[in-house]
């Protein structure tokens, strides 16, 4: 008998894989999380339906789990059949069960004692395909690790990071490839969207968001500043299978401030741009923010879905972008279809029936500063948005009445130092880090989960806070959406009207967007707060 | 420690004196399990010139430790087989469908990517020759039956007062306590005994081959 289960133990049996059939049905296993935007068209929404708008209040803590790094907590984590994956910044692994928060494995990545993150040395989170979790790092390298066993597979060194390049980005699987790319745009990188093979790491192919002299688009950078351009890659893209593209959101160029050191347009900074998912050719791109002198990335989420627009229903995207405009595109063409404010802003007067901005020549910054709205941290960031395909709204989180002053000065490329071209205040500081209290007045800014007519661009409903918030949305086939703040709150509202139906003080700043999923028939919502995260159900805690 | 009480019999370096044998070469005659290092050290050998160290067990413990010193990392200088022979033998008794080697193989068994620098020879012929002779707290394994009938049986990899964490062919696994009406750790290695299924010769080999699996090195 012994003998029998011992040999039983060592045979090696098909554990249930990641396949990439898997990822691309996401959906049909809502009680997995199996990317990190949870599905190929990153709509941030859950088919579980355990926790509705008439028990919500009921919703018990289950477990915490508390992190040992002082690093902003960012991730958002992965289920797979009962077990979580995630990192802890800078880069470490945990799996942990999913009912109890007990832990599996860890791992550590050793960093240089000198890294290049601009703003934390943070980690999104990880892709897993087959028995194999991709995690980046802030020394730019792509880490393979086994999901069983949390062994190290192999690592790669993707770029220098000694040129001011690292790496924050969660990794988006399409098929055997691993498609991942540089932070630094703070730090004169020339950025890249490059994707790897699964199982050795080599490269398949390289698209340069900053294209190279001889490639189209470099043209639009004058006086040589392509050489510095930045376009960093920091959030992690969608997927559309039928049409084989990736959609990926391009960040700012740099040196951020100083739009004159850089004549043209700066392709593809700020821009989203669809790539062949099997090449890397560019099929087609959108900028939001032609010559960028704000800092306002498009490192948001490309939620994908279909709507009515222009007089037929089109497969779309929908963006809100840092730069307080709600953009719907036809994600087959890049085509604009509509689009309009959702937030104050002064930079521009609008936009034309192209989507390009009608810009306001006042509203830039300037040796002696120049008040613009919106604030450097944009009118929303890359926190993740939510569409529900029950509602058929779209979700931001909206940083209101938010305002900088933003300065410009030349400054000199040097490796490995700052290259911002000028410096910014806004009475809202980027986080809540030192000071705790919030003593501000309205007027300088403050947070909102918002709804919008994605037909439209029009606002449906408003739930505001006192101070921003830097959490992401998650939307429910319950009519719920679960949200955090930088107050430290985690609460759910009614996804129809706005209306409050639940909360709790987690005493934390929250830095992620929340997730949901479901063992053995129960269903979680997890969210992180401060250094730790915190997952709740309606049952008793095991 | 060692110096003091040990080094006038076994050399200062441990290499073997007028009295002791050499203790840097991996095998240790009497026992190479840590329990029977700290049995010898602090017993001593009836019958033999060696004595016992009366000191307190944590003291022991740390001779024990010093002596693993002296010949950890140094399998592979003392290898007498092929290595070659030896790949083509963990190759041939499967010894992959357990053990991962450089992101290759099973999963279930501990890693061998740094058994080299982690076992002396001794070690790893006890290993091959009788898996069980000691195996470490970190390859126990929990057996045990739930409640409601489950049999539960996997490689223990956390355990706290309510729960036990796990890993088997399935996958990742938590239980608590108190849904378990038997639970055990069997410290038997789960590994067969290579000893009669192979030559002394093909013995020979295989450890060649497994003391030079390192990291960073070897080959």
């Amino acid at each position: 008998m012994r003998l029998a289960m011992a040999l039983a133990l060592f045979v090696q049996v098909a554990v249930a894989q990641v396949t990439y059939e898997r990822l691309l049905h996401a959906n049909k296993e809502p009680h997995n999380w199996l990317t990190y935007h949870g599905s190929y068209a990153s709509q941030h929404h859950t088919a579980l339906n355990e926790i509705t708008r008439e028990n919500v209040g009921r919703l018990k803590l289950n477990w915490v789990w508390q992190g040992r790094s002082l690093e902003k907590f960012e991730p958002t984590s992965l289920v797979v059949d009962g077990v979580m994956y995630f990192t802890e910044p800078p880069n470490n692994v945990y799996a942990v069960d999913a009912r109890t928060g007990r832990v599996f494995w860890s791992y550590r990545h050793v960093l240089p004692d000198v890294t290049y993150a601009c703003c934390g040395k943070v980690n999104r989170g990880l892709a897993i395909l087959d028995h194999t979790l991709y995690m980046t790092t802030i020394d730019a390298k792509l880490v393979a690790l086994d999901a069983r066993t949390g062994k190290r597979k192999w690592e790669k060194v993707i770029v220098d990071y000694k040129q001011g390049y690292s790496m924050t980005v969660a990794p988006l699987i399409v098929k055997d490839k691993v498609i991942i790319g540089p932070a630094g745009g703070e730090l004169g990188i020339r950025g890249f969207l490059a994707a790897y093979d699964a199982k050795t790491g080599e490269q398949v192919w390289r698209f340069n968001t900053v294209p190279q002299p001889g490639e189209p688009g470099n043209e639009t950078w004058g006086l040589e500043s392509w050489k510095y351009g930045g376009g960093s890659v920091w959030l992690t893209g969608s997927y559309d299978p039928d049409l084989n593209l990736v959609f990926w959101g391009i960040g700012n160029p740099g040196p951020d401030w100083n739009a004159a050191a850089r004549p043209g347009d700066n392709l593809y900074t700020s821009s989203v741009i669809a790539l062949d998912a099997d090449t890397g050719k560019r099929k087609w791109h959108f900028q939001f923010t032609p010559n960028d002198a704000w800092d306002w990335d498009a490192v948001q989420t490309p939620v994908l879905t279909e709507v009515d627009a222009r007089g037929e229903k089109r497969k779309v995207i929908l963006w809100a972008n840092r730069n307080g405009f709600f953009y719907v595109l036809d994600r087959a063409t890049g085509q604009f279809l509509h689009g309009k404010a959702f937030a104050k802003q002064t930079w521009a007067k609008g936009l034309d029936d192209n989507g390009k901005p009608i810009r306001n020549p006042d509203q830039v910054p300037s040796a002696q500063g120049t008040v613009i709205w919106p604030g450097v941290q944009g009118a929303t960031n890359w926190y993740a948005p939510s569409y529900s395909p029950v509602t058929g709204l779209f979700y931001l989180t909206a940083w209101e009445d938010y305002w900088s002053t933003y300065y410009t000065y030349p400054q000199q490329y040097e490796q490995g130092k700052w290259y911002a071209g000028g410096s910014v205040k806004a009475p809202v500081p980027a986080t809540n880090r030192d000071e705790v209290n919030n003593k501000r007045a309205k007027s300088a800014g403050y947070g909102a989960v918002r709804a919008l007519d994605p037909k439209t661009g029009n606002k449906v409903w408003d739930f505001v806070m006192s101070d921003v918030s830097d959490s992401g949305l998650l939307t429910t086939a319950t009519n719920m959406l679960f949200s955090g703040n930088r107050e430290g709150h985690f609460f759910a509202l009614d996804a129809a009207t706005g209306k409050l139906l639940w909360r709790r003080y987690l005493g934390g700043q929250v830095l992620s967007s929340p997730i949901s999923y479901a063992v053995d028939g129960k269903q979680y919502v997890t969210i992180t707060s401060g250094a730790a995260m915190f997952t709740f159900s309606l049952h008793d805690p095991e | 420690m060692f110096r003091a009480q040990c080094g006038a019999c076994h050399g200062p370096g441990g290499a073997g004196g007028a009295a002791g044998p050499d203790l840097t070469t991996g095998t240790m005659k009497r026992g190479n399990s840590d329990e029977s290092l700290f049995q010898i050290v602090s017993k001593g050998i009836p019958g033999t010139p060696m004595p016992g160290y009366g000191a307190s067990a944590k003291e022991i413990w740390q001779v024990v430790a010093y002596l693993r010193t002296l010949s950890i990392g140094k399998a592979a200088e003392q290898a007498k087989g092929n290595v070659e022979r030896g790949a083509a033998l963990y190759t041939q008794h499967k010894c992959g469908g357990c053990h991962e080697l450089r992101g290759a193989g099973g999963w279930l068994g501990p890693s061998l990517d740094n058994v080299g620098a982690e076992r002396s020879i001794g070690h790893l012929y006890a290993a091959l020759r009788e898996p069980n002779s000691d195996v470490a707290p970190q390859s126990w394994r929990l057996r045990g039956k739930t409640k409601a009938g489950a049999a539960v049986m996997g490689v223990r990899i956390n355990e706290d007062t309510f729960s036990y964490q796990y890993r088997d062919a399935r996958g990742l696994h938590s239980v608590a306590k108190s849904a378990l009406s038997e639970a055990a750790l069997v410290t038997e290695s789960a590994m067969p005994s290579y000893a009669g299924k192979m030559t002394e010769a093909e013995m020979d080999d295989l450890v060649a081959f497994l003391a030079n699996c390192r990291v960073g090195g070897g080959r």
